[in-house]
């Protein structure tokens, strides 16, 4: 080797001072020999200043891009070097440590024309690339912990939010209250302002709305009574489609399609909303309401996740209300069930408490011949009378317990309701003496009835005309065909003991939902209904002008159409 | 006024065999018995013929027992009152204090001749 001139010592002196990489190569025939490597060379690559000189620069260079690095040494050759690497900026490729690893490093290469030899020296800085990869991967790993950190909150934000929910929804069983607590969880929660809107009995109906600011709240509070609830409005289209629907920006236009007039347009204007969520209450297939989410003064912006919350909250407040309501329908159920067994039990006992008392009067009196032949007579019959009403009445209870358990299956036959309108009236005959029947009818009209029950449901009616009735007077039972296929059967009376208002009132209550019975209308009458409620048809009473009362059934004939249509 | 000198006795009860029973059992014991189907009935009998007991019943079409109860008393009725009751306890509670005494259906002949020898007056 070359004694080192006093330039290139001078030259290592000033590079070994330095931070950053350099090392000189000489081009040769076969390679490029490593003439100068500094400190900072030792340190990045491993390889001592010893190790390095003299071996080619292939030394650092990793197996991969050797080829590449020979190709570009002929290159060079050919045209000289000069200018073609230092209009290259610096390349960024990997370096080869002594201890076999990769070092990412950038390169810069420059010739450097040494006296007499042009081109022949070669020198490369090198910068070591993995602080800035390190930085890099901080920085990655910070933002990924950061989105971490945020979608973790977000998600516990949200589990919290469910699990209040769950509390608010499981803490009563009333369901006003219910969505009242959640309305004002979702706000501030979820929401600015949050709105729930429920379908009962086929009306929508506001049950709950809220936002945290009493002031606003009371003043919208005075629109939405100007306004409430139109299921026709783009708002709650979602109580039809049952889908949820998501308004990530609230424009102009959705307010105008949903203002009922120019100053309701102001109000919602006035609202500053800026995003919404509309989101149907859906339990067991059934629509049973919707929440309404909005944003206003929180300019917060919904978008999918939000969605998927909001129906989360949804499907539990909806399960909450269907439970609700499943609760209150069996709580009606057992009052009813009571009501139906005091009922029987005060219709069991009269019959029982005449029996019983004329059975010890004929004990005690009957054969010490105390009573004379007439009043033994009369008590004979009453025995009978009051067994047989008190069979009957036996046989309505099952019937009546049987259609609230199950379907009682109708015995239908051919008959002839005209006949049977005559039947009722004479069997009713046997029964009073005070009451004075008559029949109208006009023609026969065939059906297809249970005649055992039907005989008894129309018996009921009159019995129970004359038990409104008790001092006597006129009853009337007549028929007539209202359609081709239905008739209507009305039993009249001109009652004035028991007010017809009154009566109507009775009935009213006896024919509740839920099938309560009207204790005061007896289990004849409510047996009545139900038999009438079997065949299709219906029942209602009409109050008749100048006093009394008119129970009026109609009934469908029943049968194929073909059959009840031909008067056979 | 009985001719044995028993007391007149008012059953008020809508059911025709109940009224009948009383009616037999306690002529039978020598008592007058007028009867009425239901509560406007029994007040016009009241006003019409004085009465030394009666035994009303609590469910009736028209004026109820209970109804019937108020009337008695605005009217300055003295006459005592057994309830003839098919009713739960619930409804009787009400009723029970503005009554001498409580006759449950089915109630017998004895426990009937008993109450009415101790109340009648």
């Amino acid at each position: 080797m070359d004694e080192p001139s006093q330039l290139e010592r001078l030259l290592a002196r000033v590079l070994g001072a330095l931070r950053e990489v350099v090392v000189v190569g000489r081009l040769e025939t076969g390679g490029c020999r490593i003439v100068l490597w500094n400190e900072a060379a030792e340190r990045l690559l491993g390889y001592s200043a010893d190790e390095a000189l003299g071996r080619d620069v292939e030394l650092i260079i990793p197996t991969a891009l050797r080829e590449g690095y020979r190709q570009g040494l002929d290159r060079l050759r050919r045209t000289g070097g000069g200018k073609v690497l230092e209009s290259r900026g610096p390349l960024e490729l990997p370096a080869l440590h002594q201890e076999g690893h990769e070092v990412p490093v950038s390169l810069t290469l420059s010739v450097l024309e040494g006296p007499g030899e042009p081109g022949q020296l070669i020198m490369g800085v090198i910068r070591d690339l993995r602080p800035r990869e390190l930085a890099e991967r901080r920085r990655l790993e910070l933002e990924t912990a950061d989105a971490r950190r945020q979608a973790s909150e977000a998600a516990n934000r949200r589990l919290r939010l469910l699990v209040a929910a769950g509390a608010a929804l499981s803490a009563s069983l009333d369901y006003q209250s219910t969505l009242e607590s959640l309305a004002r969880l979702a706000a501030p929660e979820l929401a600015d302002w949050c709105l729930i809107d429920m379908v009962e009995e086929g009306q929508v109906r506001r049950v709950a709305i809220y936002h945290q600011d009493a002031e606003k709240l009371a003043r919208i509070r005075q629109v939405r009574d100007r306004y409430p609830p139109d299921p026709n409005r783009p708002r709650l289209q979602v109580l039809q489609t049952g889908q949820a629907v998501l308004h990530p920006e609230i424009r102009d236009e959705l307010l105008q399609a949903e203002a009922r007039s120019p100053e309701h347009l102001e109000e919602l204007r006035s609202m500053g909303l800026v995003s919404g969520m509309v989101v149907p209450l859906v339990a067991r297939g059934r629509i049973l309401g919707a929440i309404t989410l909005l944003t206003s003064e929180s300019g917060r912006r919904y978008d999918e996740a939000d969605l998927a919350l909001a129906q989360e909250l949804a499907g539990r407040a909806a399960l909450a209300v269907d439970n609700a309501r499943l609760y209150r329908e069996a709580r009606e159920a057992i009052r009813a069930r009571d009501a139906f067994l005091s009922a029987a039990a005060h219709d069991l006992k009269t019959p029982i408490t005449s029996l019983r008392g004329f059975a010890e009067l004929l004990l005690r009196h009957g054969t010490a011949e105390e009573l004379d032949s007439g009043s033994l007579r009369r008590a004979l019959q009453v025995v009978d009378q009051q067994s047989d009403k008190l069979a009957r009445l036996v046989s309505e209870l099952l019937d009546i317990s049987r259609l609230q358990t199950g379907p009682l299956a109708l015995r239908r036959e051919w008959t002839d309701l005209a006949r049977l309108v005559g039947e009722v009236a004479d069997t009713a005959r046997s029964r009073s003496d005070r009451h004075e029947l008559s029949v109208r009818v006009t023609e026969p009209v065939r059906a297809w009835v249970d005649r055992v029950r039907l005989e008894r449901a129309l018996l009921g009616l009159v019995e129970s005309a004359m038990k409104h009735n008790p001092e006597g007077g006129a009853i009337e039972i007549g028929l007539e065909r209202q359609a081709p296929d239905e008739v209507r059967i009305w039993v009249l009376d001109y009652g004035q003991t028991v007010s017809p208002e009154r009566r109507e009132a009775i009935f009213r209550e006896a024919s509740q939902p839920g099938d309560r019975l009207g204790t005061a209308m007896g289990l004849s009458a409510e047996a009545s209904r139900r038999i009438v409620l079997l065949h299709g048809g219906e029942m209602e009473l009409e109050v008749v002008q100048g006093g009394g009362v008119r129970m009026v059934v109609r009934l469908p004939l029943g049968g194929e159409p073909a059959e009840a249509g031909d008067g056979r | 006024m009985s001719v044995s000198g028993k007391g007149v006795i008012l059953v008020v009860d809508d059911e025709p065999a109940i009224r009948e029973f009383v009616a037999l059992a306690l002529q039978a014991e020598g008592y007058t018995v007028h009867q009425a189907a239901e509560g406007g009935e029994a007040l016009e009998t009241l006003a019409r013929v004085p009465v030394g007991l009666i035994l009303l019943d609590l469910r009736m079409p028209g004026m109820s027992g209970g109804e019937f109860l108020d009337a008695h008393r605005e009217r300055g009725g003295t006459a005592p009152v057994v309830l003839l009751a098919a009713v739960g306890q619930e409804e009787l509670d009400q009723l029970e204090p503005l009554a001498a005494e409580v006759l449950r259906k089915p109630f017998g002949l004895a426990e009937l001749l008993s109450v009415v020898e101790r109340r009648a007056t």
